[in-house]
């Protein structure tokens, strides 16, 4: 069946009152709320994590922190019901202690003061039971700048705000478009999710902010099929509806349609010119990478095995370890990959889904370099991880403070240190897109997509891919059936060309870290790169 | 100053109790409009850790949560399906409640349009069949308690000068699901379950070896913290300056932890076999009788192998489901039962017990080989503790690669003699389970948080009950450099 706005607006009256009232999930929550939650402005909040923060330092805490989140997640079109059917509220209250080198943390979901002084004491009572363990010396590098104040991440359209009427619409009008021009065969996939939090953080160094921030993505999958021209291909709207540090825009704003012909039309043009399928011959090639295959490799390649607690070893018996193993001594020396190398991070971008003003620690999130020239030159930190490698930093005359990498997903877990948002830096040379790369290339692959695993520390990967053959600068087969396994340092030390600003592309994911796990998320930027040198085996042979 | 209302996490108080629970879903009732469905799902949980690394407990927490969980199913057009329609909140008073019923009502009613689902058939209310998975010591187990364990797990690897890494764990849940059907019938269930693993991880500071350990129960008193933490660190010791060997073939023996990792590949589901052609269980398409064919009654793996499932077991105790009864999945290596869901057997199936899955599943071999008589019997082979990474590689083939972790050692004339690199391997469980050499006794596997209660009463948790396995040609593909 096809729907159209017609069909919807006949097919049910209420559906037109509730366009005609338009009222938000959230306006329609609150309405018939007693008590709504308190808006970021609400004196309460500071008055609750003042209680906790002065119950933990009362009870012995050298520093705490604390964290009050109300967050909403709405989804809509999961197992394609194309009407908002899901909505998620939860408040929660996380408070953490600093006590003689320990962390303790405590967490409900309980909003009030004789709960905020019980999450303090506890906290520092969590920390003491780890006392006899024996001295932990630990530093905590110093707050950069403990200032208080508001921020809400810039987003053109809050789904939260919207009527719920308005998002079901879009999701059918684009239901409708792609059963139109598909001939009438059905999507298999096709869902939004909004996520919206405020969340307010105050510590012992009297700082005390509030930030709203906003989390939206989306997804589609279907088969095109022309049946009059016998062909079809897979079409997946995922790279175009990542998770974003934005609004309802991030789907409205995007040409889905013409991304959607597009992609059409290159099904139905890839199926006039038939290249000859081979399999893999297993050997070492010359690769170009677009920039999906650069990122993937470069978030847990390079991105993970530069988090602090991976190279300390706080993640050893959870993800793993890291091929950096003696940072004091490694940062600033060791070489991961070629001198065109270099990855910058922060936490700022606008759009970002990674981005805030301030990280659970309440530090502003500074730009810096992880990698010059191929040098890992600092890691993804946060205050105590930057204390662990003051050494070096003071030694390289960076800053001994933390790169605003703590996080929570809310406020009822354990803050971590997860990832700052990379960048890798394209080639100054703008002209360098992928037809000058490939015909740049005497022989070797061409890779638009991989999925790479690593082993615990990072070091070892495997990533399978589909490829094209390249001969004196063009396509000349479909390669099937290999995968690119290498050591991360080898294969990034065997970068020698970025593609230009026109070849950059940007994909956000989540990961998870930490005992008990929490999700965590980031965004990765990168131009196409060619790779020398990189050994191609049979995906699937058995030893 | 109070936002949330209602002060029950008091400091005696880790879960919610049945007084709080009844009350709110009695509130959500008379929210409520008395038409369609409504399901309820109370739930509350306690999570108490400490994560520990470089010899020093680094954080200990205590996490408590409350969760309502409310779906509303309105048939308002005849002849259509209907949109289900949930809403979740953390807060359980009055006000909080009776906005969470409205949203869900006002979007339940509002989305009248064509096409949606039919209405899921209820399941029937029957008792659970499981043993009791709820244990006092581990509920009310104290972070001071930990603190002393954390201690002793250290000890003796800071003693003899390496890094030990862990996670020791304790927590409780109890939960309430309510159902009213279309009809007006009511159903509720109710479950608690305690929860308790612990498992380190002990490193070389030069990162010359690596040793792992867990244990897991719903009792932390079964859970062995000196077991866990002297394996993980002789684990290690074993582990020092491994060797590199050539890739390839290799008799191989399976840990338990290994083994798990390709029986957990294996799901006995019925739907599939019988509407998809390139299920693993289908024969295809039988002109003869007109319908898919499934390997029912076929051998699908060595002889010697029994599965089955058995929700009454107290050592493994696990949360289970109404409905979830023993079953014997694989007798003698012949496929003999597949798994159903309560929907499919609802409205697919129209006679018989549905064979639900949940409780311990159990692999055990007919024939069991103590684990030394399988190491002095290989002539060259490798041992395994377990692996990391695991990725599906061919869904056709269930072909599957990963990495060998925290121990691998060279087997030589029945004697292990050295600690070798770690390899990446390529395997499927259909060629593992079908070259099998040997089985030894089986023993519950760490099941880490998948303690836990799955996400409705309504659905079941399974545990692994398995054994070291010999295994011919076990296919190992490259070294890799972690250690």
């Amino acid at each position: 069946m096809i729907y159209t706005r017609r069909h919807i607006i006949k097919g049910g009256a209420i559906s037109l009152a509730g366009l005609a009232s338009g009222r938000s999930a959230a306006a329609a929550l609150n309405e018939r709320r007693g008590a709504p939650p308190p808006s970021r402005q609400d004196p309460r909040l500071k008055q609750l994590i003042q209680a906790a923060v002065d119950a933990a330092t009362s009870a012995g805490a050298s520093y705490a922190d604390a964290r009050l989140t109300f967050t909403q997640l709405l989804s809509a079109g999961k197992d394609n019901d194309l009407v908002p059917s899901n909505l998620n509220e939860a408040m929660n209250f996380g408070v953490r202690a600093f006590v003689q080198g320990y962390w303790g943390f405590a967490s409900s979901t309980v909003w009030n003061n004789d709960e905020a002084v019980r999450l303090g004491r506890a906290a520092v009572q969590n920390a003491r039971a780890n006392l006899v363990t024996g001295p932990r010396e630990v530093e905590l590098a110093p707050h950069p700048n403990p200032v208080s104040g508001d921020w809400v991440m810039p987003v053109k359209d809050d789904p939260f705000e919207m009527a719920w009427e308005e998002i079901s619409d879009h999701l059918f009008g684009l239901k409708s478009w792609i059963e139109r021009n598909n001939g009438g065969q059905s999507v298999q996939r096709l869902s939004y999710g909004f996520r919206r939090e405020d969340k307010a953080f105050g510590s012992s160094l009297n700082q005390f902010t509030t930030q709203r921030l906003y989390r939206t993505s989306g997804e589609g999958v279907y088969t095109f099929v022309d049946r009059d021209k016998g062909i079809g291909g897979p079409v997946n709207l995922i790279r175009h509806l990542m998770p974003a540090g934005l609004g309802f825009e991030h789907i409205r704003d995007r040409p889905l349609r013409e991304i959607m012909k597009e992609r059409h039309e290159e099904i139905i043009r890839d199926s006039k010119v038939r290249l000859p399928v081979i399999p893999i011959d297993v050997g070492r090639y010359s690769v170009l990478t677009h920039d999906s295959p650069v990122i993937e490799l470069l978030r847990d390649g390079i991105g993970v095995a530069t988090q602090v607690e991976r190279v300390l070893g706080m993640e050893a018996n959870n993800r793993g370890t890291s091929y950096i193993m003696d940072p004091l001594a490694e940062l600033g020396s060791f070489k991961v990959g070629s001198s065109i190398m270099n990855v910058s991070g922060g936490r700022s971008e606008p759009g970002s889904v990674n981005c805030v003003k301030w990280d659970d620690e309440g530090v502003e999130p500074p730009q810096f370099d992880l990698i010059r020239q191929g040098v890992v030159t600092n890691l993804q930190s946060t205050r105590e991880g930057a204390g662990w490698i003051a050494p070096y930093l003071n030694a390289a005359n960076l800053p001994v403070s933390s790169t605003g990498c703590t996080y929570v997903d809310n406020a009822w877990d354990i803050p971590l240190g997860c990832a700052a948002d990379l960048v890798l830096q394209p080639n100054s040379d703008p002209s360098y897109d992928l037809d000058t790369l490939r015909e740049e290339m005497e022989e070797g692959l061409e890779v638009p997509g991989a999925r790479p695993d690593f082993d615990y520390q990072q070091v070892t990967g495997f990533a399978q891919a589909a490829a094209w053959q390249i001969k004196k600068g063009k396509r000349v087969a479909v390669v099937v059936g290999g995968a690119m396994s290498f050591r991360t340092p080898e294969l990034w030390g065997n970068l020698i060309q970025l593609g230009g600003s026109g070849t950059v592309g940007k994909m956000s994911k989540v990961a998870i870290k930490g005992e008990p796990f929490m999700n965590y998320w980031n965004c990765v930027t990168a131009p196409a790169a060619v790779f020398k040198d990189v050994t191609w085996i049979d995906a699937l042979r058995k030893g | 100053m109070n936002i949330t209302k209602d002060m029950i996490n008091a400091d005696s108080l880790r879960l919610l109790d049945e007084k709080v629970a009844t009350r709110v879903i009695e509130e959500v009732k008379e929210y409520c409009g008395k038409d369609g469905r409504l399901d309820v799902y109370v739930r509350s949980s306690w999570l108490s850790g400490q994560n520990w690394a470089r010899n020093r407990a680094i954080v200990t927490s205590d996490q408590r949560l409350n969760k309502v969980w409310l779906r509303r199913m309105i048939k308002d057009v005849p002849g259509d399906g209907v949109w289900p329609v949930s809403v979740t909140c953390n807060q359980i008073d009055s006000a909080s409640l009776k906005g969470a019923v409205a949203i869900a009502e006002l979007y339940a009613r509002r989305v009248a349009l064509p096409g949606g689902r039919d209405m899921p058939p209820q399941i029937p209310n029957l008792k659970p069949e499981g043993v009791s998975v709820w244990s006092e010591p581990t509920i009310g187990r104290s972070a001071e308690e930990n603190g002393q364990m954390i201690k002793m797990l250290v000890e003796r690897s800071e003693a003899e000068g390496f890094l030990s890494a862990g996670y020791l764990g304790c927590m409780g849940k109890n939960g309430w699901f309510y159902e009213r059907d279309q009809f007006g019938r009511e159903t509720i269930v109710s479950g608690q379950a305690t929860g308790a693993w612990c498992s380190a991880t002990v490193r070389h500071p030069k990162g010359i070896g690596s040793g792992w350990a867990g244990q897991s129960s719903f009792d932390i008193n079964a859970v062995h913290l000196d077991q866990v933490a002297n394996l993980a660190l002789d684990k290690c010791i074993m582990s020092l300056d491994p060797v590199r060997i050539e890739p390839g073939r290799y008799v191989t023996i399976l840990e338990p932890q290994a083994t798990m990792e390709f029986f957990r590949m294996i799901s006995f589901r019925r739907k599939q076999p019988e509407s998809i052609p390139s299920d693993v269980y289908s024969l295809g398409f039988d002109p003869a009788v007109e319908r898919m064919r499934t390997k029912l009654g076929l051998r699908i793996m060595d002889e010697r192998i029994n599965i089955w499932q058995d929700p009454t077991d107290p050592l493994i105790g696990s949360h289970v489901a109404p409905g979830v009864k023993k079953i014997e999945w694989v007798k003698n290596g012949v496929l003999t039962n597949l798994e159903d869901d309560w929907e499919y057997h609802l409205s697919q199936l129209s006679d018989g017990d549905p064979n639900i899955g949940g409780g311990g599943r159990y692999m055990t071999g007919s024939i069991q080989i103590p684990v030394d008589e399988m190491i002095a019997s290989t002539q060259r082979g490798l041992l395994v503790t377990r692996f990391s990474g695991t990725q599906l590689l061919d869904p056709g083939s269930a072909l599957y690669g990963g990495y060998t972790r925290d121990g691998l050692w060279l087997i030589e004339n029945g004697k292990i003699t050295k600690a070798v690199r770690n390899f990446r391997w390529t395997e499927s469980p259909w060629f593992v389970f079908n070259n099998v050499a040997e089985i030894g006794p089986s023993v519950p596997v760490f099941a880490g948080s998948g303690l836990e209660f799955p996400r409705q009463l309504q659905q079941a948790i399974t545990r692994w009950v398995v054994p070291t396995i010999k295994i011919n040609d076990f296919s190992f593909t490259s070294t890799i450099d972690a250690i």
